[in-house]
């Protein structure tokens, strides 16, 4: 069977970053009132990801997509440091396990004590398909500074059985209504070139 | 031959029986009302016939077009004719309505052995529904229910109806939480679709819907089963003197 590898693809200021997934994604350091928008799909392995939002103003947006099945333990380590004043970030990673899946997710603000005025979110949502499957989800803030937002919020359950049963009310039959409702879960964060990798993955794992 | 022809029923959720001996028939182009209390049991039964997992039915039978609506699954009771219109319309974040649309419409061909429609003729159809019951083209994109105010997944509820072309169309509380403007929305929406083939059951507290919906049969709903039958004069004396001589 044909895997999927990992994509990553990064951009400065609107502007795409070639990167290499593994090696230059390692360490991104964000300058003064630069913007960074980081897509990461998650399929195997481990990952390790550190944005260093090193100037005043700087930004960053990360979205984490990660599809686990049996093959897989997935590991993805987020960390995003912010160190100079009036930094953002926010985080958004959603993902789905099947099968035996296995899901260690850490997310980690840090609010250095020269960095006031920073805001820091991070958003996560797993969805898990069989009783076998687990995801770990393990949120971390470090907030070394007053006068900072910082917000995180984790949520793991399964598909939502009354959205099921409302589109199975308008004739959608249920093997259908399943990977529809995971497809557009995943799509809204990531770019759209890559939704028929997901596409693909969910019509060999669901 | 009726549309729909409940016999007996005892249906229950969980360990609770909430449907009890309960009997409705519902003849071709028939508009009946279901009115009751709260916790009596109406939304129990459109759950029922539409064929919510959490409902077990435990006696009885329900046929729809003569055939046996407890044996189908709720998306083949939705294919042959049946339509639910919620209560409380659920979010799908991520699924817009014109996708949304266009998977059930072709889920319904494929049913009836047609082929899918094309991306041209579903768009043609979609629109041309759309502008005649108002709903504009930002509200198709947007994503099913999501950010919509009450009254607006109401008016959405109502144009999902109208673009499927359900035979047996059930309305639960669809008045709950509409101002009169967006209830004369709904209620036009209704009427509109009103033809000889086609019934509906609705099931209300109020009679305030049935001034703009005029039904053929009022029922009384009170204990999981109905306990009083008559024309829209009844509504006119439960609005005026309550359930309590019903109880």
């Amino acid at each position: 069977m044909k895997s999927i590898d990992n994509i990553v693809s990064l951009s400065k200021n609107g502007r795409v970053v070639p990167v290499e997934p593994r090696a230059d994604i390692r360490d991104i350091s964000v300058s003064e009132n630069e913007a960074v928008l980081l897509n990461i799909l998650h399929v195997s392995g481990d990952v390790h990801v550190r944005v260093r939002l090193a100037g005043a103003g700087a930004k960053c947006v990360l979205n984490c997509i990660y599809l686990s099945n049996e093959n897989n333990m997935n590991n993805i380590v987020l960390e995003v440091l912010h160190e100079s004043k009036n930094t953002h970030s926010e985080q958004k990673i959603k993902g789905v396990a099947t099968d035996g899946g296995q899901v260690a997710l850490t997310g980690v603000i840090r609010i250095g004590k020269d960095a006031a005025q920073s805001v820091g979110l991070q958003h996560h949502r797993g969805i898990l398909l069989s009783e076998k499957a687990q995801i770990a989800a393990t949120p971390r803030l470090e907030i070394l500074t007053d006068d900072v937002q910082c917000a995180h919020g984790s949520a793991i359950g399964a598909l939502d059985e009354r959205q099921v049963f409302y589109m199975m009310s308008r004739g959608i039959p249920e093997q259908t209504a399943r990977p529809l409702l995971l497809k557009a879960f995943l799509h809204d964060i990531v770019p759209d070139d890559w939704h028929a990798v997901i596409d693909d993955w969910m019509a060999r794992n669901v | 031959m009726s549309l729909l022809e409940i016999k007996n029923v005892c249906a229950s959720v969980g360990d609770k029986e909430i449907l009890h001996d309960f009997s409705l028939t519902i003849g071709a182009g028939e508009i009946h009302a279901i009115m009751g209390p709260n916790g009596t049991g109406k939304s129990t039964l459109s759950y029922v016939v539409a064929g919510h997992p959490a409902y077990r039915v435990s006696a009885g039978s329900i046929m729809f077009k003569g055939k046996d609506l407890l044996a189908m699954t709720p998306d083949e009771r939705a294919n042959a004719g049946v339509f639910l219109a919620f209560q409380h319309p659920i979010e799908l974040p991520g699924v817009t309505n014109a996708l949304f649309l266009k998977t059930a419409l072709n889920a319904k061909r494929r049913f009836n052995g047609e082929p899918d429609l094309d991306a041209v003729q579903y768009m043609k159809r979609l629109k041309a529904r759309a502008t005649a019951l108002g709903v504009s083209d930002d509200m198709l994109k947007r994503p099913v229910n999501v950010g919509f105010s009450g009254g607006e997944k109401k008016k959405m509820e109502t144009f999902q109806m109208a673009f499927l072309e359900p035979d047996l169309c059930l309305l639960d509380e669809m008045d709950s939480g509409l101002d009169v403007d967006a209830l004369k929305i709904v209620s036009d929406a209704v009427n509109i679709m009103r033809e000889k083939h086609r019934s509906f059951l609705i099931i209300t507290h109020h009679e305030r819907i049935l001034e703009h919906i005029v039904p053929d049969v009022v029922h009384v709903m009170i204990g999981g089963k109905i306990v009083a039958s008559g024309d829209k004069a009844l509504a006119r004396e439960i609005d005026k003197g309550g359930y309590e001589k019903y109880r």
